[in-house]
């Protein structure tokens, strides 16, 4: 089974054998290490992981904003639908362009957006919230600042944000954390894109916050149709918000299946982990919350094995640290790069097949 | 604001007034006095001063009293009258000192801190965004040699190559056939000329200082989150450059604007006796040795209240500048 055949349609965004690898003192370190996922039109795919494992290079490498030393190949080919619905028109390989061109400038903030995890420090001290909110529409929508104050105005109350006028002229540090990521949120779906980066968008707000900014997510998603990627470690945001679930760790894509086949059948063992570390409601309260043993490797110099082999409850010596893991496939679109279901234990395939090729 | 600022002026007075104190009792401190000075000069030039002749004078000169009475003779002329004494180095009053050497003090003081700032932003930046790049290591070498070097060493240094390759050492603020003459498109491109190496020098370790300065703001500024919220947001490298970083990093660089007004209006000592500038520096400095104490004293005076006067245009253009503060002001 192809993945094309299991989605006729193409995908908003689909990135192939993404790879980053960092220049250090004693190494070149593989940050993020044959990535492969799609962004569906209007859905939205988690990424989850813990810290330190990639998520947010990949998450940033999408639209080329990492760092100069971060050295980046594979594919990403998005195919815009705004441009020409439905032509056949060839994707872009967002990689090929120069990171700091006009091309992907027009793509930046107008076509896919990001939202970042710490609003305060995401918006400049020294500017208003309108004036930064304004800047990105009078780059991609018009060039009349009384329209783009507008249309700035506009979406501040969309994201319910009351009293604009007054808001427009007020700094980052006269708002409260949840009001700035719903100015951030404006900002970003200011130019309607088509595709929503948010990393970590509640990690710095508190709890209630945080549920009231998933819901405007949610609402600001269907009435403007985008596709979230929305970058986390939180499993009950990824439950609450995704339609499919790429689980990272240590730079691979350990396992991706639609929302409720992660939680209902996890395959891979640091899933399981990650879903038994989570505290749930009714649980036992006696018990002590589970913890996965260990901690990450750094990803220099590895000899190709599987990177949770040290930290894994399952692994089969002479075979998880021998070789590098392929990607099996479980069900049509559930997806694990674990031996424990690989029929290549003894086999010597090296682990470089891909779902759909 | 002008709450702050009118609270901040009030509390400067009792400053000012207690630095009068300890001014005055400074140059009371080393032994001996002006008349004593002048006695030994005479009598190395064979006159002789007799301890009456010494006493008439201290007598004329009010130097016979006790110090707090001179103190307070001192205080109550520049409060009630502007008079701050008498220069007997000048033999004329010490405004009439101060005011001959303004001018060009003025002049130097400003056109070096124009140099300092137009040469160090634009190369802090450059060095900042290429970190670790040749032109940085050459910008950051030239300028720790720039803060080690002293400037009397590089004052006579570059007089030296003046002297070589132009003839000319080009000592002073003017030829001397300019000195006395009336202002003139040629003595002003004579100034001009001699100008090149007093701001050289004494804006030399100004400028590699604020080098440094605004690299290392830069660089903190470049890596926050905010320039990478800009970049997603589609904006070119150029624009993000000057609306974000660059605009933030000018704080710290412009609030230290008010700490040299001191120096602007003194002028660098060393530097101008190397050089023979006629700027307030050497002035003060003779006067120093001199024991010319009511001008001593008012150069002291004066360069403490410019230090206070200083901090608090420091700090108002802090407030103005940072929108934090400045809200802070408009909500009470």
């Amino acid at each position: 089974m192809t993945a094309e055949a299991a989605q006729p349609q193409m995908p908003l965004l689909r990135v192939r054998d993404l790879k980053i690898r960092i220049q250090m003192d004693n190494g070149v370190m593989n940050a993020v290490d044959g990535v492969d996922f799609e962004i569906r039109r209007g859905k939205t795919l988690g990424l989850v992981g813990e810290s330190g494992c990639g998520k947010s290079l990949t998450s940033r490498a999408l639209i080329g904003i990492n760092p100069k030393e971060c050295e980046t190949s594979g594919t990403i080919s998005y195919r815009s639908s705004s441009i020409e619905p439905e032509a056949k028109e060839e994707p872009l390989d967002l990689l090929t362009l120069d990171p700091n061109g006009r091309k992907i400038r027009s793509i930046r903030g107008r076509r896919i957006a990001m939202i970042f995890q710490e609003p305060m420090t995401a918006f400049s001290p020294m500017y208003t919230i309108g004036n930064q909110i304004m800047e990105a529409i009078l780059i991609h929508r018009t060039k009349n600042k009384k329209e783009a104050k507008k249309i700035t105005l506009e979406m501040l109350s969309k994201v319910g944000i009351s009293d604009q006028e007054k808001r427009f002229d007020q700094y980052p540090h006269e708002f409260s954390g949840g009001m700035r990521q719903r100015a951030m949120i404006s900002m970003a779906l200011s130019c309607n894109p088509e595709l929503l980066i948010a990393d970590e968008p509640t990690t710095a707000l508190d709890v209630t916050i945080q549920a009231q900014v998933l819901e405007l997510m949610k609402r600001l998603q269907q009435e403007f149709g985008m596709a979230i990627l929305l970058v986390t470690h939180d499993l009950g945001i990824i439950a609450e918000m995704c339609d499919e679930v790429a689980v990272m760790y240590l730079g691979k894509i350990v396992e991706q299946a639609p929302m409720k086949e992660i939680f209902r059948n996890p395959k891979h063992p640091y899933t399981k982990g990650l879903l038994r570390s989570m505290p749930r409601l009714g649980g036992n309260k006696t018990k002590r919350l589970e913890s996965i043993e260990g901690s990450v490797p750094i990803p220099i110099n590895m000899p190709p094995m599987c990177g949770f082999y040290e930290r894994c409850k399952d692994r089969i010596e002479g075979v998880c640290n021998m070789r590098s893991v392929p990607v099996t496939q479980i069900s049509g679109s559930h997806t694990v790069r674990c031996f424990l279901y690989s029929d290549q234990q003894g086999g010597d395939n090296d682990g470089e097949a891909h779902i759909g090729n | 604001m002008l709450q702050y600022t009118l609270k901040r002026i009030l509390l400067a007075i009792p400053v000012v007034f207690f630095i009068s104190v300890i001014v005055f009792y400074i140059i009371q401190l080393p032994p001996g006095d002006y008349v004593s000075n002048y006695a030994a000069e005479a009598s190395v030039a064979g006159e002789i001063f007799t301890q009456e002749d010494m006493d008439a004078m201290r007598a004329d000169l009010g130097l016979d009293r006790p110090v707090y009475e001179q103190y307070f003779i001192w205080v109550k002329d520049i409060v009630l009258y502007g008079d701050f004494g008498f220069s007997f180095n000048y033999n004329k009053p010490v405004l009439d000192v101060i005011e001959q050497y303004m001018g060009l003090t003025l002049t130097v003081s400003l056109v070096t801190m124009a140099f300092q700032y137009l040469v160090a932003i634009p190369i802090g930046i450059y060095c900042a965004v290429k970190q670790y790049s040749v032109g940085d290591y050459f910008f950051s070498g030239l300028s720790f040699l720039g803060m080690a070097t002293p400037h009397f060493l590089m004052a006579v240094i570059l007089m030296f190559l003046s002297y070589t390759w132009f003839g000319d050492p080009l000592l002073g603020l003017f030829s001397a056939e300019y000195v006395n003459a009336p202002w003139s498109m040629d003595k002003a491109v004579d100034l001009a000329k001699h100008m090149v190496i007093p701001v050289i020098v004494i804006g030399l370790s100004g400028t590699a200082d604020l080098i440094r300065v605004m690299r290392g703001q830069m660089l903190d500024e470049l890596n926050k989150p905010n320039v990478i919220t800009a970049r997603a947001k589609g904006l070119s490298e150029g624009r993000i450059l000057f609306k974000y970083p660059t605009r933030a990093a000018l704080n710290p660089i412009v609030s230290t604007f008010g700490w040299s007004l001191t120096s602007i209006f003194t002028g660098s000592t060393i530097t101008a006796i190397v050089l023979n500038l006629p700027i307030q520096g050497p002035v003060m400095f003779n006067a120093l040795l001199g024991q010319d104490m009511y001008l001593a004293g008012t150069w002291l005076l004066f360069m403490a209240l410019l230090t206070v006067l200083g901090t608090l245009i420091s700090d108002i253009l802090l407030a103005w500048l940072d929108p934090k503060i400045r809200t802070e002001f408009r909500g009470t």
